[in-house]
């Protein structure tokens, strides 16, 4: 990256303006349909523009029937309105459905389905992505494939059982092809996550699990970009895990670090700010 | 079906399976930390499809959603219990909703797994994997049909759930060419009554008509060996023929076959005098064996007899 820093800042103002718009999609979509999880969507934003637009990895529409595209599981599957936005930008279906979110018929539910163009595997219940991630990466190392599984969790999601049994798996079978990207925004639907899980770092779990582990601020794509360049392609000899601060509500205020914007729909004037700080007022706009 | 005689049910299964992955490098079987003599087959001579996911029931069946999802035709293993109950949404999630190729392989049927008690008895499986849509069910009565099932399953487009029972059988399908795709066989007929049972409970059922049938050929013993999809049709064509039709099974009662077929005559208007033979809606307590515990939970023969014989005696 250093050795191109004028196509480094280009790159960096693109995804800026693309992490903006995004969170101006969900939240239209959010608001026309009067549900959707802003909070964790949010969150995750600038995680999931910074890989599908950096072309870090092998997401694109073009690349999708290839069986060595990288594959990506969005297993918090409840902030998939910042994931549709992105996958209708990048092409994989018409961006018209994006107004069509959250009204009869609409192929764009709550929680992304398999059949989605662009999706890889139904989420919405937590804890079942690494697993499946797991298996698609053992899949490639059976086929002596080469492409990357990335699975992202939340930190919430970490409650889950499961995700430590495949925390386990992934570690024995060595699987340093899997890479697991968690939205770490310390915050569930009820309560912070600390008050669930206790203090211990999901770094020292990851660490003690077997795996390779690095940190980053996930709102930061300099921070994040550097830490995908590093981590691709498999490395080291153990699967990875990112662990990316994250600010759940980030990009509204008032919405920063509370439980309650987990799935809470900003009405009145609290809308009014919400639009005014997303650049979403007309005299903005 | 080969020539090869298997006693023991999971032999059967997995010595079968064994050639099925020996031809196909697609075929991966994993297991949660459980043994069967043929692994050791897989392990020396096709070991990379062979995965010991350990006591992880949950995560064995996400990374098997996984490796179908690249094209693999994954068979997990372990109690038959655990391999349900324990992962039930990831079975729902992850194998049901995107109809992977996956099958569920459990040992220990119904009260198979005896003194190790209720956490070890397969009593509500039945009942819980038909709900799962999009499932097939295969429940076996002897090695035999068995060895059969994991070819069809290997076929099979979506998920399956084959369960078994341990230990041997006597044979009831001698007859190689059985293919096994009608999902129901007729293993004795008589003129006046039908005992649809399913798994080595059809053993049961043939011990019970020879003793209800005396001098006369009166019971007729249907093997409902595919649970899901049902063969609606056939059934239905069978059970016309009969005005008295009893459900036999080693199941908790809702749910099961008993269930099932009360269903088919309901949503069918087939009126025939029924009963169900089933086992209570409770967890079993009873530690013995498995003959002493099924008359202890009343689905001895002795009992059962008695009672069809003066079931087939009422007048109507």
């Amino acid at each position: 990256m250093k050795t191109n820093s004028k196509a480094h800042s280009e790159l960096e103002i693109l995804l800026k303006k693309k992490a903006r718009w995004v969170r101006q999609e969900a939240f239209n979509m959010a608001i026309r349909a009067n549900r959707g999880h802003l909070g964790g969507a949010f969150s995750v934003t600038d995680i999931l523009v910074s890989i599908y637009y950096s072309k870090i990895f092998r997401l694109s529409k073009k690349q999708h029937n290839s069986p060595n595209r990288d594959r990506l599981i969005f297993s918090k599957g409840h902030a998939c309105l910042s994931l549709y936005p992105i996958l209708a930008d990048l092409g994989f279906f018409d961006k018209n459905e994006l107004i069509r979110y959250g009204h009869n018929g609409t192929f764009l539910g709550g929680h992304p389905d398999h059949f989605i163009p662009g999706v890889e595997v139904s989420s919405g219940s937590l804890g079942h992505g690494l697993s499946i991630g797991a298996g698609i990466a053992l899949s490639a190392k059976l086929d002596k494939k080469k492409f990357n599984t990335l699975v992202i969790l939340g930190d919430g999601e970490c409650m889950e059982g499961s995700t430590w049994e495949a925390a386990s798996f992934a570690s024995v079978q060595n699987l340093n092809n899997l890479i697991v990207i968690i939205d770490n925004n310390g915050v569930g639907a009820t309560d912070f996550v600390k008050n669930f899980m206790g203090g211990k770092s999901l770094s020292e779990k990851f660490k003690s699990f077997g795996w390779e582990v690095f940190d980053a601020n996930g709102h930061n794509f300099n921070d994040l970009l550097s830490v995908f360049i590093k981590i691709k392609d498999g490395k080291f000899n153990f699967p990875v895990a990112l662990i990316a601060k994250t600010i759940k509500g980030k990009g509204v205020s008032f919405m920063e670090n509370k439980y309650h914007w987990h799935h809470g729909i900003p009405k009145g004037k609290l809308l009014d700010q919400a639009l005014e700080e997303l650049g979403l007022k007309k005299n903005n706009a | 079906m080969r020539d090869t005689a298997y006693t023991d049910f999971r032999d059967a299964f997995f010595e079968e399976l064994f050639r099925i992955a020996k031809k196909d490098p697609d075929v991966i079987l994993l297991m949660a930390d459980q043994e069967a003599l043929s692994f050791e087959k897989f392990k020396k001579e096709i070991p990379k499809q062979i995965i010991n996911a350990g006591i992880a029931e949950q995560n064995m069946i996400g990374v098997a959603a996984g490796l179908a999802l690249s094209g693999k035709k994954v068979f997990v293993h372990a109690i038959a219990n655990f391999t349900t109950l324990r992962c039930y949404e990831q079975i729902k999630v992850d194998l049901s909703i995107m109809n992977l190729p996956v099958t569920i392989v459990g040992v220990g049927a119904g009260f198979a797994y005896t003194s190790d008690g209720p956490t070890h008895h397969a009593n509500q499986d039945i009942a819980a994997m038909r709900a799962i849509p999009g499932m097939t069910i295969f429940n076996a009565s002897d090695t035999n049909s068995l060895s059969k099932f994991s070819h069809l399953a290997y076929k099979n487009k979506g998920p399956v759930y084959i369960r078994f029972d341990k230990g041997s059988f006597p044979v009831i399908y001698n007859n190689q060419n059985h293919n096994f795709e009608d999902g129901l066989s007729i293993i004795k007929e008589g003129s006046d009554i039908l005992i649809i049972s399913t798994g080595t409970m059809v053993h049961h059922a043939m011990e019970i008509s020879n003793k209800v049938d005396g001098n006369k050929n009166r019971v007729t013993v249907l093997d409902l060996y595919r649970i899901k999809p049902l063969n609606e049709k056939l059934l239905k064509k069978i059970i016309r023929k009969y005005k008295k039709i009893i459900t036999l099974e080693e199941h908790i009662g809702t749910g099961g076959i008993g269930t099932i077929i009360s269903d088919l005559l309901a949503d069918n208007n087939v009126f025939a005098s029924f009963k169900r033979f089933a086992l209570r809606d409770a967890n079993c307590f009873v530690y013995g064996e498995r003959n002493y515990m099924q008359r202890k939970m009343k689905l001895g023969t002795g009992n059962l007899s008695g009672k069809i014989l003066n079931f087939l005696n009422e007048k109507k």
